[in-house]
């Protein structure tokens, strides 16, 4: 159904949106050094991995 | 040999490798003002493509060791040739990037040689002017330039300004004769047989009025007049060399007498100017910096310059032989 | 109108260092691009790596080459408009720029022939050796130069004597209080350059549905780059940010754009004000509640410190450090929420596909120039009056040469410079629009890459000939 497609869409970019606006928060030191660490190399894991499991551009990524 | 004294040699030879590699760029750029063919002005323009981003920053190596080595000589000289050096700038900016953009374009081509051309023929005649300015002498208060910025447009820095771009235009033809095609060649042998006396002339002059308004010159003579002399003899044979040496059969002969005459013309000036180095003003060791400061200058011109050499020869090796008629492929 | 000499060499100085830097800035960051896909080419065998390759090193070659001639007038400028700060730092960071000659200068210059004119000279291995040596020799001169100039911010291993400076320490010299952030940040924000005008040009083309294969590649690894880089970005902007609080408080103090010495709390964090710096308030400011507290002081009620903390006599100018801050950091938040968006679209495969997100991406595509340029505003504006922090003042460091020398140069730099950004913006913008498609064909065609770039060569049909490799 197309309005259950537009709300899984929209539920999807709330939820990345938050996701990132915390991820910013944390790296950037809100709640302290280890926490900005700990979230950048979770981050950066995180990415790689999407660009491993879900590969687009027709070659390593 | 004390630091100061191994810090003066480190930027004569700086200075010494620009004038020879700059040099000919500067003057394969300064003769492309009198090529009127387009297929031969892409090909002296080739020949000096590959290497000539190496050879201007022999210039950058002068002027920064002076910065390091001899901060005050580098605070009083460069305020008294602000107009020359950054006209200069200006025009070298002009050359360097006309490199990159000639080739984007077929239509303007000939626009970004001629700025190609101009600012290599402004460039070269502003060093010569600060040469000229610097062997005048400038003004000074202790260690401040206490001069006016037009004090450099007078006869001697303006004949050294003509007398350089004729020499570079020397250098330039002779790298020709050994990089381009036949008729590219044949351009710069003519374009030699005309600049070689010219430029032997003009250096001449200069000499000969340079003696007579600086008196530092003067003295320097009396303090080393065999070393000059034998400076002035080789001069003249070089200078013979160019015009008598068999130019298609020894191609390489044009270019070796070139560079030979300007060494033998930097000797001079070094042998003059010692122990100065704000010439007749102030002494190396007055402009020192300390020798902390010192020594790691010359630490790293002792570990890193051969390194440096060894790699740039590497790069003129591969790009060895005359400069191909398609040029470089890319 | 009586011409000021100080201000006139400080906007000169402010004119030629802002163009030379938007240069090296793409270098450094391409320069490692291409690295990257030179590898990739030789290790994959993949065509489209070549493609790629030949397509940015033309736009790279333009740009490095006014990197260098504008780079040339810096080393004499130092001299030219500030003779006293030359003869007083000159035994300090002239060895240092000394030794980026040597070791950075050289070897770009040394091998950028053989990267640029060498490629059917020299076998794939020795060129992508050159490649590398020449992306090296970028990163080895950002070292020094960020040392040089992280030296200026926080002078250390120097001691003074009547006005002159004596190294002490060389070790404390070079690895001064800031330069192990400010390097790596610097760096950054050079591949994040670079990641940027990569997507953006791919995006371009997905948009006009040209040259797709060689766009979707290229929108795939500058987005992939970007995301992780500008995640690593704010992460050492923070410290950055830390340290320069540390040791230079007044020009942080100017940035947040609070005047009092202890502000409210809790504190808004302000996007715009409307400084007032000869009555030491702002006439108008707007901000986030709370943001101010959380972002600055990392708490909820913290009083963030303002500029009155610094005397008079020793402050920035707010207003520019204030909005150069805001420009980098709201760039560094816009590009961290596109990575996230392109995370969340690969999810869902439409990374090529979602229009809105392309056209974002060509908007961005200077993003990296514009916030690296505001950085570098606000690490230098905000070091004033100071030109070595705490030691030299701007003023008492220019030349003896008078204000109409002065602005007659000037004038001369703003002409030659602008021949130069507007052929860099032609023939880039021709480049693109040529697009990667025009190279290899033609090339192989006619055994010669220079012909292929040729309009007339590109106009002609193609002829296929049979048993040319």
């Amino acid at each position: 159904m197309r309005s259950g497609k537009n709300l899984r869409r929209l539920a999807g970019v709330t939820a990345t949106a938050l996701a990132g606006t915390i991820f910013f928060f944390v790296i950037i030191g809100v709640f302290g050094q280890p926490f900005a660490i700990t979230g950048l190399v979770i981050f950066v894991v995180a990415a790689i991995a999407i660009y491993r499991g879900f590969p687009v551009g027709g070659g390593l990524m | 040999m004390d630091l100061p004294l191994l810090s003066a040699l480190f930027v004569t030879f700086a200075l010494t490798l620009y004038v020879m590699l700059d040099g000919f760029d500067l003057g394969v750029g300064i003769l492309l003002l009198l090529q009127p063919t387009k297929n031969s002005r892409d090909h002296m323009v080739d020949s000096i493509t590959p290497t000539w981003d190496g050879n201007e920053t022999w210039i950058i190596m002068a002027a920064i060791t002076l910065f390091a080595a001899f901060p005050a000589a580098y605070s009083i000289l460069l305020p008294a040739l602000y107009v020359p050096v950054i006209i200069m700038l200006l025009s070298l900016g002009l050359r360097g990037v006309s490199f990159e953009f000639r080739v984007q374009t077929i239509k303007h081509r000939r626009k970004w040689d001629m700025a190609f051309a101009a600012g290599s023929l402004v460039a070269a005649l502003m060093q010569g002017v600060i040469v000229g300015a610097v062997m005048q002498g400038v003004r000074i208060d202790g260690t401040r330039f206490s001069g006016s910025v037009l004090d450099v447009f007078k006869s001697l820095p303006l004949i050294s300004g003509v007398a350089l771009a004729t020499g570079y235009t020397v250098l330039g033809a002779g790298w020709l004769i050994l990089k381009s095609n036949a008729s590219v060649q044949h351009f710069a042998i003519r374009g030699l047989r005309v600049a070689s006396p010219l430029f032997a002339l003009l250096f001449g002059a200069a000499c000969i009025y340079a003696v007579n308004i600086q008196p530092g010159i003067r003295s320097a003579w009396g303090s080393h007049p065999i070393a000059l002399a034998c400076l002035v003899g080789l001069f003249a044979v070089c200078a013979g060399m160019l015009a008598l040496v068999p130019m298609k059969t020894v191609p390489v002969a044009p270019f070796v007498f070139g560079l030979l005459l300007f060494v033998d013309c930097l000797a001079g000036i070094a042998l003059i100017v010692f122990p100065d180095i704000v010439p007749f003003r102030v002494s190396l060791w007055e402009a020192a910096s300390s020798s902390v400061s010192q020594q790691f200058v010359l630490i790293g011109a002792v570990c890193v310059t051969p390194v440096v050499l060894g790699y740039s020869a590497f790069a003129y090796w591969i790009f060895r032989g005359r400069t191909p008629e398609e040029g470089w492929g890319e | 109108m009586k011409l000021d000499p100080s201000l006139l060499a400080r906007i000169q100085f402010a004119f030629t260092v802002s163009f030379h830097i938007i240069f090296p800035t793409m270098s450094i960051g391409l320069a490692s691009f291409l690295a990257v896909i030179e590898a990739l080419w030789l290790k994959t065998k993949d065509p489209l790596y070549l493609q790629i390759y030949k397509f940015w090193l033309s736009i790279f070659a333009m740009g490095f080459g006014i990197g260098v001639v504008t780079g040339i007038v810096l080393s004499f400028e130092f001299g030219l408009a500030f003779a006293r700060f030359a003869e007083m730092a000159g035994p300090a960071i002239g060895p240092m720029i000394a030794l980026e000659v040597l070791t950075a200068f050289f070897l770009e210059a040394g091998f950028l022939g053989i990267m640029l004119f060498g490629l059917h000279r020299v076998g794939p291995k020795l060129h992508f050796f050159a490649t590398c040596m020449v992306a090296v020799g970028t990163l080895i001169s950002a070292s020094w130069i960020l040392s040089a100039n992280s030296w200026m911010q926080t002078p250390s291993g120097v001691a003074i004597h009547d006005g002159r400076l004596t190294v002490v320490s060389w070790r404390d010299v070079i690895v001064n209080p800031s330069w192990l952030y400010r390097l790596p940040h610097m760096v950054t924000a050079a591949y994040l350059t670079a990641s940027f005008l990569v997507a953006g040009v791919g995006a371009w083309y997905l948009l006009k549905g040209k040259h797709l294969q060689f766009a979707r590649r290229t929108v795939a690894l500058g987005t992939a780059f970007a995301t992780v880089l500008i995640a690593g970005q704010v992460f050492i902007g923070d410290l950055v940010y830390g340290t320069m609080l540390k040791h230079q408080p007044s020009k942080m103090q100017a940035a947040e754009g609070f005047w009092e010495k202890k502000s409210q709390s809790p504190a808004p964090y302000y996007w715009i004000i409307v400084p007032d710096q000869p009555n030491q308030r702002n006439r108008l400011a707007v901000g986030i509640p709370y943001l101010g507290s959380i972002w600055l002081t990392h708490s909820l009620r913290g009083r963030v410190e303002g500029l009155q903390n610094t005397p008079r006599d020793r402050q920035p100018r707010m207003g520019m450090v204030f909005y150069a801050f805001r420009i980098m950091y709201g760039l560094a938040i816009v590009m961290f929420a596109i990575g996230v968006a392109s995370l969340w679209l690969r999810l869902n495969g439409r990374l090529f596909s979602s229009r809105r997100f392309l056209w974002v991406l060509v908007l961005m595509t200077p993003s990296g120039v514009i916030a690296t340029l505001a950085g570098w505003y606000v690490a230098e504006t905000g070091r004033q009056p100071w030109v070595i922090y705490g030691i030299l003042r701007v003023a008492d460091a220019i030349s003896p040469v008078p204000a109409t020398t002065l602005l007659s140069s000037l004038v001369g730099f703003i002409c030659i410079y602008a021949v130069f950004i507007t052929a860099f913006l032609t023939f880039t913008i021709r480049l693109i629009r040529r697009g990667p498609a025009g190279a290899p064909p033609h090339a192989e065609a006619s055994g010669s890459l220079k012909n292929a770039f040729r309009p007339h060569v590109l106009d002609k049909p193609i002829r296929i000939t049979i048993g040319v490799d």
